[in-house]
């Protein structure tokens, strides 16, 4: 294989890597997610909330794969970077725990949010029993 | 020896996923219980319980994965020491990350209060 196309199908391979755990990562969280968002008294909000979810986990951790310069640090050209193999697997391991990084403060963003949406829920449900009583 | 840069990453990864699912195996028992007693909405304490895996998980390779990689002419000891530097910074991070993850859950059990708390 030549370095110019062992360097785009290390790029691509690992692409796809990072969608797919940003893709796990959303499928995991999924299901209790929607059905949290469902309870809120707001419908309308839980909407948007359950359509930002998927958005904003795959968006942050491939932001985490992108993030990653090839040029490292000091600051290399082309034909070096093409021609070291080794250094190319090297970054592209910085990229994917790049991406579980990302993932990691998605998952503490949205534990925050849903947090939030409990707490609501719970003095909506308690201003309901006040005024039943 | 690059057979000891494949060996290195093998083990790294076993240890890594092994102890972030020990930990979370020591966790999740008593912290379903108190989530259950304290989220109305039973997905709640599906999606803590579940976030909590795949933080441990994340951080855990996040680790592993950027780990050892040494010259072919290292010796066995250097990548002995490689695994320990590896293991130390995992650890660190599996330390930091349950800190904001209890920090959370703290705030969460105080703001919500159990449901049979006097």
């Amino acid at each position: 294989m030549r370095n110019d196309q062992f360097l785009i199908a290390s790029y691509l391979v690992t692409g796809l890597l990072c969608l797919g755990l940003a893709v796990a990562a959303y499928l995991c969280l999924r299901r209790p997610v929607e059905q949290i968002f469902s309870a809120l008294p707001r419908q309308d909000w839980g909407k948007v909330l359950k359509k930002a979810f998927p958005a904003s986990t795959i968006l942050l951790a491939l932001s985490g794969l992108l993030s990653v310069s090839y040029y490292g640090c000091p600051k290399r050209n082309y034909n070096s970077i093409v021609s070291d193999h080794a250094y190319i697997i090297s970054v592209n391991r910085q990229q994917i725990a790049a991406t579980l990084s990302s993932i990691v403060v998605a998952v503490f963003v949205w534990a925050v949010i849903v947090f939030v949406n409990l707490w609501s829920i719970r003095r909506e449900q308690a201003k309901e029993a006040t005024n039943r009583n | 020896m690059p057979a000891y840069n494949a060996a290195a990453f093998v083990f790294d990864l076993c240890i890594g996923i092994g102890v972030a699912l020990v930990v979370y195996a020591l966790l999740r028992g008593s912290l379903r219980k108190l989530l259950d007693r304290v989220i109305d909405v039973p997905e709640g304490t599906k999606f803590y319980l579940r976030a909590l895996v795949l933080i441990l998980l994340s951080v855990a390779l996040n680790k592993v994965i950027v780990g050892v990689h040494l010259k072919p002419d290292a010796h066995f000891m250097e990548y002995v020491w490689a695994v320990a530097s590896d293991m130390s910074g995992m650890f660190e991070n599996l330390f930091v990350v349950l800190l904001v993850y209890q920090g959370l859950i703290t705030v969460l059990v105080v703001v919500l209060k159990p449901k049979n708390a006097k």
